[in-house]
């Protein structure tokens, strides 16, 4: 199956981006991803790590560059505009680029750039000697689609596009594309039979079927943004109501043009003579701007030459000369061939500009949030080790055996605890995080369902200082994110008006769950703004470090001091005093 | 209709590239002598009509300005001062249906009537009265009118000056007619395009909307998942606004809180002060009486000192078809908690005039029980 690239379904937002990209960086001639990624964030067109502007651009700014996420970006972006033929990486380096002649129209369509993208997506073939794309398929993916809808009443749905067009090993070969109409055709009828075929297909390409959904996604949002079709609910073709792209009137006519239009590849012009080679590019890419409404009056006369070039040629030529050609050269060319062929853009500015520099950008403004911590300090004490309510035995039991069971050992004990509970849901996991809570001393209780004001998923109650919780059980989310601290901030506002529970301004609110943040410092840096803005205390706790205190408490007579977990702000860290 | 444009016919150089054709201009000006007095719309028919200091009167026509306003934003348009640096979505379109073309070959922009949800806010943008709801559609008129002339491209100035006193005219009138159930007709399209369309759809219509009040407004680009705010509002009429964007009952719950966030971030990394930021819950129609919602807005407002507005798709096209001009004053009076579950003062103040039932728009302005 043809893997094409998924860069969302916000078309005019990439181009858009690709027209700001052209405005900013067209006079350096060359340019690398670290040149975009300045140039987005200049623009407001790229964020980072919670933060826009400047700070956006310090914060995602690190050494490793695969985990840098503005530079990620640009790559992602760079990889998109190659294959729509914008930029082309320069001879010395795949990670510098310059803007190709049709990248520079492209960014000069203000007045109408659907016309320029449709002609960009009908030139998408592969192979091509652009893109590195390992593929056996010969393939010209939208034109593809858009026949085949004609040829199936005019609409498709995503799984036949997936079983149809984009699986074709050659879709020029007349026998092969008649067969997977005639295929889908017969698969039309039972909703079954649909299904069954794309459990064979996920099965035997070893793609799993959501995966393969995934790489329809950019062509169903070209079709729709394009006009050529629009979604509809169809019971019809499955007895079963399944959306439907269906082709538009305009989408008919484009399906009909690239029917009559003469599909050529860039292996049919390997044995063509240089110089046709040249007319035969010229001439068709010429074509393209004028279907996207450009005017051709400037280089008429080139033209001119360029076509009588093709009728007194050699036999390959007079055929590409006698119908329309669907050939995108910058999306199919060799890049260096094409030089000569086209005017470069930049070429003319290009010695103006030798002393602009393309710096790399450092800093190390990353990660500043991620060290907001409180150390909850363990200190051994006589008597500790129980805990009053009958409730919790079989909890305790459980971690005693556990530490027993791992040799005493409390980081496997903690893993152990973890693991087993890695799956759990709320029924299990509400409950569980309140005994815990409950080992260590405080009165701590879980929300029953259907109690309106108990919004908050557990409560520790205090006659001064009580603290909400709100718990994130691995169900719904494995890693604590930026939701948990959102509630834990309601929870607390709530409790401070509405006052069923003593609580001050002081004592925090908490969030638990099983696993801290993926990303700390986004986490961090929003509990840094509700501190600064409502002087309210947000404190996570993640299941380890809970368990670790339980099991310190329960197994090795360590205490701590109950106050630090109910006044904690940002990250808990365990530590011996 | 369409021209060649201005490019050298020589040797193409090699650092040009060309052009798209571009339309040959055939925008319209006043008369000389001819000023207007006053736009209005008829409250019965909903056509536009211009009357001039002479007393004689013209239907509203189009001018067929060459730079589209109620077609497209200009990018300055789409900045919302205090915040430059927000990643906006600077898509133009001033239809959120894009039902509104202009193709080279024809004389004055049309509009699609099946996408056509009947927002108005080409309407509001319109400098001449020439577009206006025909059956709950808007349409375009481009009839000639003896007030107005062609203006050929050397007499831009001409033209920019008779737009200019168009645009400053005193306007009057509802551009949605009296009975016509244009409020229920918007509110069912937009049901359907919200099942049709992207899911930007939503917040372009909001930002639109917003935007048709006289402030400045922007919508957080798509698929920009480092920044949580939906929507940023600001001057001219407003200091600084948040705004969640909700469709449904389903979210609009976790609205609140999200503005809670929101205002912390703006006031923490931006350094905008607390009292100045007025947090906004823009529905699509009132959670109904039972929802936390209203308890939420009130344990805020206790707790924080920060007033949660709340304001539906429907009051925002309202107020925009009778030309409010939204300042923080009128933005405040949307305030609504458990006490009252309604923003009928709010949207009555604003409009000038009682707001009948709900117009055909569920949830409008009442909390349904």
């Amino acid at each position: 199956m043809l893997r094409l690239p998924n860069p969302g379904s916000d078309i005019s937002g990439f181009i858009r981006i690709f027209q700001v990209l052209y405005e900013e960086l067209w006079e350096l001639g060359e340019f690398s991803l670290d040149d975009m990624s300045r140039a987005l964030v200049e623009r407001n067109l790229a964020t980072s790590c919670g933060y826009m502007g400047n700070q956006a651009l310090a914060r995602s700014t690190r050494r490793d560059r695969s985990r840098d996420p503005l530079y990620n970006q640009s790559k992602s972006y760079s990889e998109l505009f190659r294959l729509l033929g914008w930029i082309h990486p320069t001879v010395e380096s795949r990670l510098q680029f310059t803007f190709t002649y049709f990248g520079a129209h492209v960014a000069s369509a203000q007045r109408d750039t659907k016309a320029i993208f449709k002609e960009t997506v009908l030139g998408i073939a592969y192979p091509n000697e652009v893109v590195d794309v390992k593929t056996v398929c010969s393939l010209r993916p939208f034109a593809c689609i858009l026949r085949a809808m004609l040829g199936l009443n005019g609409k498709m749905c995503r799984d036949e596009i997936i079983l149809g067009p984009l699986s074709l090993s050659n879709d020029r070969d007349d026998r092969e594309f008649n067969a997977m109409i005639s295929d889908i055709r017969k698969l039309r009828g039972r909703y079954e039979d649909l299904d069954r075929a794309l459990d064979q297909a996920s099965s035997i390409r070893g793609i799993t079927r959501t995966t393969m959904g995934n790489y329809t996604r950019f062509p169903l949002a070209v079709l729709l943004w394009t006009g050529w079709a629009k979604k509809i609910r169809s019971k019809k073709e499955y007895q079963k109501s399944l959306v439907f792209l269906e082709l538009t009137t305009q989408g008919r006519k484009q399906a009909e043009s690239v029917c009559q239009q003469h599909d050529v590849r860039e292996s049919d012009l390997n044995s063509l003579p240089n110089d046709e080679y040249a007319s035969f590019a010229r001439v068709v890419f010429y074509q393209m701007l004028e279907r996207a409404g450009f005017d051709l009056k400037p280089i008429r006369s080139q033209l001119t030459i360029d076509i009588n070039q093709l009728k007194s040629g050699s036999k390959e030529s007079k055929l590409l000369e006698k119908r329309e050609c669907l050939f995108s050269p910058f999306q199919e060319s060799d890049p260096a061939k094409l030089i000569a062929m086209f005017p470069n853009p930049a070429v003319s500015r290009k010695t103006e500009l030798q002393n602009h520099e393309m710096g790399v950008i450092t800093t190390t403004a990353h990660g500043q949030h991620s060290t907001i911590t409180t150390p909850v300090l363990l200190r051994e004490q006589e008597g500790a080790g129980s805990s009053a309510d009958d409730g919790d035995v079989k909890l305790q039991s459980e971690i005693r055996c556990l530490y027993k069971s791992n040799g005493k050992d409390v980081d496997k004990t903690v893993s152990a605890l973890r693991e087993k509970y890695e799956s759990s849901n709320q029924d299990v996991y509400y409950p569980l995080i309140a005994g815990m809570f409950r080992c260590l001393g405080y009165d701590c209780e879980h929300s029953r369902a259907g109690v309106n004001y108990q919004r908050w998923d557990a409560f520790i109650e205090d006659e001064v200082n009580s603290v909400p919780i709100e718990i994130k059980s691995p169900g719904e989310e494995l890693h604590l994110s930026v939701k948990a601290i959102r509630q834990s901030l309601e929870n607390k506002v709530i409790l401070l008006s509405r006052k069923p529970y003593p609580t001050t301004l002081q004592a925090t609110t908490l969030a638990v769950g099983h696993y801290l943040p993926n990303d700390r410092s986004e986490v961090a840096a929003l509990i840094d703004d509700i501190k600064s803005t409502y002087q309210i205390t947000v404190g996570v706790i993640d299941f380890s470090s809970l368990t670790q205190l339980v099991v310190a408490r329960l197994c090795q007579k360590k205490l701590h001091d109950k106050s630090a977990l109910t006044r904690l702000f940002g990250f808990v860290k365990i530590a011996n005093a | 209709m369409i021209n060649q444009p201005s490019q050298d016919s020589s040797d193409l150089s090699k650092s040009q590239t060309l052009k798209q054709l571009r339309r040959t201009s055939t925008q319209r000006k006043l008369l000389p002598g001819k000023d207007p007095a006053k736009v209005y719309w008829d409250e019965h028919t909903g056509s536009g009509t211009i009357e001039f200091s002479d007393h004689t009167t013209s239907i509203g026509t189009c001018l067929r300005c060459p730079d589209s306003p109620c077609i497209q934003y200009q990018p300055d348009e789409l900045v919302v001062p205090f915040l430059p640096s927000f990643p906006l979505d600077a898509t133009p379109r001033v239809c959120p249906t894009d039902a509104i073309h202009w193709p080279l070959e024809q004389a004055a922009p049309s509009i699609d009537s099946e996408n056509c949800i009947g927002c108005g806010i080409c309407i509001a943008r319109c400098p001449s009265a020439a577009i206006s709801f025909i059956d709950n559609n808007a349409v375009v008129c481009d009839d000639e009118s003896p007030e107005f002339v062609t203006a050929s491209e050397e007499e831009e100035d001409e033209f920019t000056s008779s737009r200019n006193k168009l645009l400053q005219s005193p306007r009057s009138g509802s551009i949605s007619p009296t009975g016509s159930g244009q409020l229920g007709k918007f509110r069912s399209k937009v049901d359907k395009a919200i099942g049709d369309l992207d899911s930007q759809f939503p917040n372009l219509l909001c930002r639109n909307l917003f935007l048709s009040l006289g402030v400045s407004a922007a919508i957080r680009r798509r698929g920009d998942t480092n920044i949580r705010l939906d929507m940023i509002l600001g001057p001219p009429g407003i200091d600084a606004a948040t705004a969640e964007i909700e469709v449904g009952y389903g979210g609009i719950l976790d609205a609140p809180r999200n503005l809670m966030d929101n205002v912390a971030v703006l006031c923490n990394r931006y350094g905008i002060e607390k009292s100045a930021v007025l947090p906004v819950v823009v529905a699509s129609e009132l959670p109904n009486q039972r929802s936390e919602y209203w308890q939420l807005v009130s344990d805020i407002s206790t707790v924080l000192q920060m007033e949660v507005a709340t304001i539906t798709w429907g009051s925002l096209a309202l107020m925009s078809w009778n030309r409010v001009r939204l300042t923080n004053e009128t933005l405040r009076t949307f305030y609504a908690d458990e006490t009252t579950y309604s923003i009928r003062t709010g949207l009555e103040g604003a409009i000038g005039r009682s707001v009948l039932g709900d117009e055909g728009y569920p949830g409008l302005i009442e909390s349904q029980k």
